[in-house]
């Protein structure tokens, strides 16, 4: 009884956290800018006005137009089941389950794309073509981190990563642990769709990358993915706070308001990157992208060693 | 027994039409197809109940050569191997009732199709249970042949004609090579049978690297390893789709049984050979999704897939020849074991996508994926059989193509735990099963969204309905078996562990029992889908409304032209592949103020196929340059020749 009442509560908190995140994020971009800025459950009141609204659909789209934002509300949540939180062990813990948890994001992705090009719109073409190319230049990073995480923990779980050993495995690596770390904040950004990699915010089209796939979605559709957004953001930095802060008090009402401090100052890092840099240029986002695979390489060649 | 019925009825579907279809054309059809089904479902039955015995049957026929007895025999790789010759020829035979009737197409020509779909089957069924070397070899060559034939059954098809000769000519270069290997076997090593070479033949003796590269070229040829594919995408797209189905979900797959055969004749392997293997694997693997992305005509786009797969199934292959040569055990296991599983799930998901793109290719006569779109609207059903099918091949779960993928991945990171001499290989593979499954993703959504989603390009949609039940029906059943086979993969666990015994002469420590999990993560995922899907659908079904069209920036929606093309998806990515690309655009230039017409075509094609055509077509002009040294034409030479020819012949018979 205890476990459904503390999965449900873990899941709860998971939901707070990601609306809460995005809420910082605004604050903290106009703190730089000399704003006063929204409110921080600013997210919350858009996403309630949003499931009010009507579901105004395209004559052109079909039945997939909806897959996309479903599963982009049920993916983030699903791949939350995974991760150790605080020292709460995950849900679901297996073998490679990592495999699973990475390629569940393909499924997402796969689906997200499918329904852009749905609308016949040029600019959601110009946004999937954009973020198929760049998702498939994050996925080998990514298993490059893993490989290192495997290797230096000497496990095959996403439990076994983040769990015991992890404490150890940054003594023992703490460099290569570094790089998986930048390399992890580079797969966030790249993949919630941030600055310096991309500006859901900006006034045109054709700039977008992720925004631009989602110009037709209105009201409850929307909701779904700003929501499936914030979650996504959240358990990418849930992943970077489980690798950070490896130490574990023992005591579960500790871990949990340090871990939660931890996502919350992943929300803090982010907008301070988004208010000090500017947007790359589309192309020089290529090569940022294989800059970081050759780094994450050096990893590997470090734990070699 | 069951397995002589199965080839009398599939010899019977070939046969019986020739008494039947001059006069009853449609129920010939019907029959000819029940008859093939009957024969694949009872040669189903055999096998599992086979699986299920774990025995092997030997049999020596009564036909002795001089080259040994024929004999057949059926050991657990054969049964692996006849599973998918049994599923998907039945469903080309089905398919061909509403693809292929006789009634449109012409009577001799369909007489002939269907004999020749009913022996292709049948001596690949031969062929994978055959144990003398001979009775392979013509097996072999008997299949070649009947591919061709089927490949080129449109006489007056210039391009499948020349696909065709392309094709029989790679088809006879392999041939050559495994007649020399099978010749060295036999007179260095004294084998005439596979069963007895198992595991008996010296790696340090001469020749044993010779038969390794002769069988890996005559095998590579047919499974389309790079760079022996240069046949295979012309083939597959000019072939008619049933007979593509065919030839990529199953004939290809006898390269791989070829060469899983042969490594185990060695008792172990040296190391580059695993090296070779498993390099060749990585270059088909990247390269033919590179080649894939860049294809616009939907048939060779599949075809190259086949290379891409046919690469991770290499990949795999190599991984456990590694393993043997390194002894690692967890490599080979969990590599071969997923080499075989991806075999499976290959030959289910790929022949599924020819299907559907046949359904499209039916209504609207062109393979030109730039001019479909909006298919899901007339054609619902062959689209979402078609997106099973991609979501499939490109490795995303809950379908049988992540599964495979998987094991592969798995293989790979727990060597890595246990030994430090794994890891070039555990990065290599793994880097470029996710540089694959990335690709195999952005191709798919290309091939989907394009020709299935969005409104129509060029072709009018109002008068197209959805295909006929037995075109849809091998759609479904293929979906479904692909399906079961992602959620619960660990049906198959038992069987490939013990086709590893095969491959390694002795029990390996590790057991084959991870898939499991996966289901029970899979069973969480299903019910949170339902769970948050039945509750939003519920609440908001009533709030949706169909009646605007797509926002253009706020501009009137224009013409169905401003859609992304497939050149354009694809052009951030290709821009990354430039190098391996043979490229060709040209643009209509831009004239006055008002610009009234503009065109822009972009052609990529593959630089591989076009470097090896043009050596090789140099290599012949130079040969021939010489040979007109000699044949020139010249009465007085000839005479020349003649004279000088008697002179020497008096010279040696007077001496």
């Amino acid at each position: 009884m205890f476990d459904i009442v503390h999965i449900v509560l873990t899941l709860l908190l998971f939901l707070v956290l990601s609306i809460l995140n995005m809420g910082i994020i605004i604050k903290v971009k106009a703190f730089f800018g000399g704003r006063c800025g929204a409110p921080v459950l600013q997210k919350m009141y858009d996403l309630i006005k949003l499931i009010q609204k009507s579901i105004k659909l395209s004559t052109t789209t079909s039945w997939i137009f909806f897959a996309g934002p479903l599963l982009a509300l049920i993916v983030p949540f699903f791949a939350f089941f995974f991760l150790p939180f605080a020292s709460i062990p995950p849900i679901i813990s297996f073998e490679g389950d990592f495999l699973l948890f990475v390629y569940l994001f393909g499924l997402l992705r796969f689906f997200t794309t499918s329904s852009a090009l749905d609308t016949s719109s040029s600019f959601e073409g110009m946004g999937t073509a954009r973020e198929l190319t760049f998702s498939f230049l994050i996925e080998p990073i990514l298993f490059v981190c893993l490989i290192i995480l495997a290797k230096g923990t000497s496990s095959l779980t996403l439990f076994g990563f983040f769990g015991y050993h992890i404490l150890d495995a940054w003594q023992d690596y703490s460099t290569i642990f570094g790089i998986v770390v930048v390399c992890f904040l580079v797969i966030l950004l790249v993949e919630n769709s941030r600055i310096p990699f991309d500006d859901p915010a900006t006034h045109l089209e054709l700039t977008m990358i992720h925004e631009a796939m989602v110009l037709d979605h209105s009201g409850p559709l929307l909701a779904a993915i700003l929501l499936g957004g914030a979650m996504k953001f959240t358990v990418y930095a849930v992943l970077i706070v489980d690798l950070v802060i490896p130490f574990k008090t023992g005591i579960l009402f500790y871990d949990t308001l340090i871990a939660i401090a931890g996502v919350l100052g992943v929300g803090v890092i982010v907008g301070i990157i988004e208010s000090v840099m500017a947007r790359l240029q589309l192309i020089s986002i290529k090569k940022v992208l294989l800059g970081t695979l050759i780094v994450s390489l050096f990893g590997i060649i470090l734990i070699t060693r | 027994m069951l397995f002589l019925v199965s080839i009398c009825c599939i010899l019977g579907a070939g046969i019986l039409p020739f008494f039947w279809a001059s006069t009853q054309p449609i129920l010939s059809d019907k029959f000819s197809t029940t008859m093939h089904i009957i024969g694949s479902l009872s040669g189903l039955i055999f096998v599992f109940i086979q699986i299920s015995y774990q025995s092997t049957i030997q049999y020596m026929l009564p036909l002795q050569t001089m080259f040994g007895t024929f004999s057949v025999r059926f050991d657990t790789m054969s049964m692996l191997f006849l599973i998918p010759i049994y599923i998907i020829s039945a469903m080309s035979s089905l398919y061909s009732i509403s693809y292929w009737p006789t009634l449109t197409k012409g009577l001799s020509v369909s007489l002939k199709y269907r004999l020749y779909l009913s022996f292709f089957t049948l001596f690949m069924l031969l062929l994978v249970i055959a144990d003398n070397f001979i009775m392979f070899l013509i097996c072999w060559e008997i299949m070649s042949l009947l591919a061709y034939f089927l490949i080129t059954i449109d006489e007056f098809n210039d391009e499948s004609q020349s696909a065709g000769y392309l094709y029989i000519i790679a088809t006879h270069s392999g041939v050559i090579a495994l007649f020399g290997m099978f010749a060295i076997l036999q007179t260095h090593f004294g084998f005439y049978d596979f069963s007895s070479a198992i595991g008996n033949v010296n790696v340090n003796l001469d020749f044993a690297s010779a038969i390794f590269l002769l069988g890996l070229f005559g095998f590579g040829i047919k499974a389309g390893i790079f760079p022996l594919y240069f046949w295979l995408p012309n083939a597959h797209a000019s072939a008619p789709v049933a007979v593509s189905a065919l030839l990529s979900g199953v004939m290809i797959k006898m390269g791989i049984y070829g060469i899983v055969r042969v490594i185990s004749f060695f008792i172990s392997i040296p190391h580059w050979w695993g090296w070779l293997v498993f390099g060749l694997g990585i270059i088909s693997g990247i390269l033919g999704v590179v080649y894939a992305i860049a294809q616009h005509d939907i048939k060779k786009l599949l075809a190259y897939h086949s290379i891409e797969n046919i690469g991770i199934i290499v990949i795999g292959v190599g991984l456990a020849m590694l393993g043997k040569s390194y002894h690692n055990d967890i490599l080979i296991l969990f590599g071969l074991a997923g080499a075989l599983f991806h075999i499976i799930n290959h030959s289910l998901f790929k022949p599924l996508l020819f299907y559907s793109a046949g359904s499209m290719i039916e209504k609207y006569h062109t393979r030109n994926i730039s001019h479909y779109g909006g298919i899901i609207k007339v054609q619902p059903l062959t689209a979402l059989f078609f997106l099973i099918g991609a979501v499939a091949i490109s490795g995303l779960p809950p379908f049988n193509g992540f599964a495979s993928e998987w094991l592969l991945y798995l293989g790979m990171f727990k060597s890595l735990l246990s030994t430090q001499n794994a890891l070039l290989p555990v990065i290599g593979g793994v880097l470029a099963l996710s540089v694959i499954g990335g690709l195999a993703l952005a191709c798919f959504v290309k091939v989907f969204g394009i020709s299935f989603l969005g409104k129509p390009r060029h072709i009018e949609l109002s008068n197209i309905k959805e295909s006929a039940w037995p075109m849809l029906l091998p759609m479904a059943i293929l979906s479904v078996i692909c399906f079961i086979l992602g959620v619960f993969p660990f049906v198959v666990e038992e069987l490939l562990s013990r086709i590893v015994l095969i491959f390694n002469h002795q029990p390996i420590n590790f057991k084959l029992e991870a898939m499991t999990d996966l289901s029970y993560a899979y069973m969480w995922f299903f019910s949170l889908f339902a769970l948050i899907a039945g509750i939003l659908f519920y609440t908001f079904r009533d709030k949706i409304q169909m009646n605007i069209d797509t926002w253009a920036c706020a501009f009137p929606y224009g013409s169905s032209k401003i859609q992304y093309t497939p050149a354009s998806l694809a052009e951030m990515i290709m821009g990354l592949f430039s190098w391996t690309l043979k490229s060709r655009h040209n643009e209509l230039s831009v004239k006055g103020i008002f610009v009234k017409k503009y065109q822009y075509y972009l052609h990529q094609n593959d630089k591989i196929i076009y470097f090896l055509i043009k050596t090789t077509d140099a290599f012949l002009v130079y040969a021939s340059k010489i040979r007109t040294l000699i044949h020139n034409g010249y009465m007085g030479i000839y005479v020349l020749y003649i004279f000088t020819a008697l002179i020497i012949m008096l010279l040696y018979v007077g001496q």
